[in-house]
């Protein structure tokens, strides 16, 4: 099942309606695999119960949280958001004092995050909105300044979901050059820059910002010059 | 840790797989004790996501008629980094939102990018042509390569018809008429020999090549190319030669190398 069929599933589910249960044992099968791998993985026993649980926060999370608006694929957003869901809940059927709201940091530390602070909390501070427009510019910047062949690498694979097989053929290059090139000379100089960026500044690598700066980046440049042109 | 840290590549086919997919397994096995590769996953996931809204502004500009399809001068330009920086920003944004220039600007690269390594001389003119006969309408975005190839094939006593058809070239007066008597009729020359080749109307698969030297000359070695070369001696009677081809269509020959003997 492909992040496409996910988010027309996802359409259907939301509609409610004669498709909804369909729909909603289409997505419960696609995933059976995964939540198991992802059980095993929190390292608790198997069990039926666990599965159901696992698969229950998992459609719940498809429901109501994933936005692929906002362009995630729904396997990353399992492995971060809806794990850490599973095994809090699997946690605290043990007997230990957890839940979605707990603290994901040191107790005594009222800063940090909950779990349902990480799934819905999209504000941002002033200071964070600058950074990630400034980090955003550079990033560009750094996407301009690619050789042609890297920049149409980038563009075929993360923007018309071609394959690196699909865009080694039009090249003329094996797929895994077409890889090797889209790290080397693509993913590689970006998160160089991002690295410098925070080093440059005195600041902490901070995830947040730079994946809301990687999700705004070329596009605001792109609009603007063409409207000027 | 259990297993070893993913490569970004991994990750890359990782995400390129449908969920639940078996391969899977081993990354997820790893996925669950890392928060690296965690990272490295949102990274990749943020950035493809940050491509794909640029690649959906930029369709909508594409489709509204505000940013133009690319023309032959952009292409080479943006290929061999000679635009200046708002011009490859005008060129990217429409590449992000038209498979068909990006495909096209592909395809000029490839192409630029195989006349670059080491083929023989005869290789690059079948390449070429092949480019020119599969995409007819960006053949003059690689007009400067197509002319110096020509020019160096001349040098080496072969003449590229099918690519002096595409490049329109002349030289040396070099001809391209008959179409008036219904017959292809094209001719070019080298330092040595003057050749032609004339297709009569209607024949299709029946070319008649005529060879004429410059210079008194008995014997000429000649090599015809389609998709392979074939070589032979030809007598020339008052320095002229006349080889009737039934098998083949002036269309597919790709050159002709006419040498002294």
């Amino acid at each position: 099942m492909d992040n496409n069929e996910l988010i027309e599933l996802q359409k259907i589910i939301k509609k409610g309606g004669a498709g909804t249960e369909l729909a909603t044992r289409q997505f419960c099968e696609g995933i059976k695999d995964t939540i198991k791998r992802m059980l095993s993985s929190i390292s608790y026993k198997y069990s039926q119960e666990y599965l159901e649980w696992g698969t229950n926060e998992a459609f719940l999370a498809f429901r109501d949280n994933w936005d692929p608006e906002k362009g995630k694929y729904f396997k990353v957003y399992l492995w971060r958001y809806v794990k850490e869901r599973v095994r809090t809940a699997i946690a605290k059927d043990k007997g230990r004092e957890l839940s979605i709201d707990v603290s994901l940091g040191n107790d005594d530390d009222e800063e940090t995050s909950t779990i349902k602070d990480i799934v819905e909390s999209n504000e941002l501070s002033p200071e964070d909105t600058y950074k990630i427009s400034e980090l955003s510019q550079i990033l560009t910047n750094t996407f301009n300044g690619m050789d042609s062949r890297t920049q149409l690498i980038m563009i075929a694979y993360f923007t018309n979901n071609s394959t690196s097989r699909e865009i080694g053929q039009n090249l003329g290059v094996v797929h895994t050059t077409v890889m090797r090139n889209l790290n080397e000379r693509g993913i590689k100089p970006l998160r160089k820059k991002i690295v410098v960026f925070f080093e440059d500044q005195d600041l902490k690598y901070d995830e947040d910002v730079v994946l809301n700066a990687l999700c705004n980046f070329l596009t605001e440049r792109g609009i603007k010059d063409e409207n000027e042109t | 840790m259990k297993t070893k840290h993913r490569t970004i590549e991994e990750l890359l086919v990782y995400l390129e797989n449908p969920i639940g997919s078996k391969e899977d397994g081993t990354v997820e096995e790893h996925l669950a004790e890392c928060d690296k590769c965690i990272s490295d996953l949102s990274f990749l996931d943020a950035l493809r996501a940050g491509l794909k809204e640029f690649g959906q502004n930029s369709r909508r500009l594409v489709e509204s008629g505000i940013s133009a399809h690319l023309t032959n001068e952009e292409i080479p330009g943006y290929i061999k980094n000679v635009c200046n920086e708002d011009e490859k920003i005008k060129i990217v944004t429409h590449l992000a939102g038209c498979d068909k220039c990006s495909y096209d600007v592909m395809s000029v690269e490839n192409i630029l990018e195989q006349l670059k390594s080491e083929m023989t001389l005869g290789q690059k003119i079948i390449s070429l042509s092949q480019f020119a006969i599969k995409y007819p309408v960006r053949t003059t975005s690689l007009k400067k390569e197509g002319n110096e190839l020509i020019r160096e094939a001349v040098k080496n006593c072969m003449v590229p018809f099918s690519l002096g058809r595409a490049f329109s070239y002349s030289f040396r007066g070099a001809d391209v008429s008959g179409e008036g008597v219904g017959e292809e009729y094209r001719k070019m020359e080298t330092d040595d020999f003057i050749i032609e080749i004339i297709q009569p109307a209607g024949k299709e698969a029946n070319v008649v090549i005529g060879i004429l030297a410059k210079g008194d000359l008995e014997n000429a070695k000649v090599t015809i190319c389609t998709e392979k070369e074939e070589s032979g001696i030809v007598s020339l009677v008052n320095r002229r030669a006349i080889i009737n081809k039934k098998d083949i269509e002036a269309e597919a020959i790709r050159y002709i190398k006419v040498e002294k003997m």
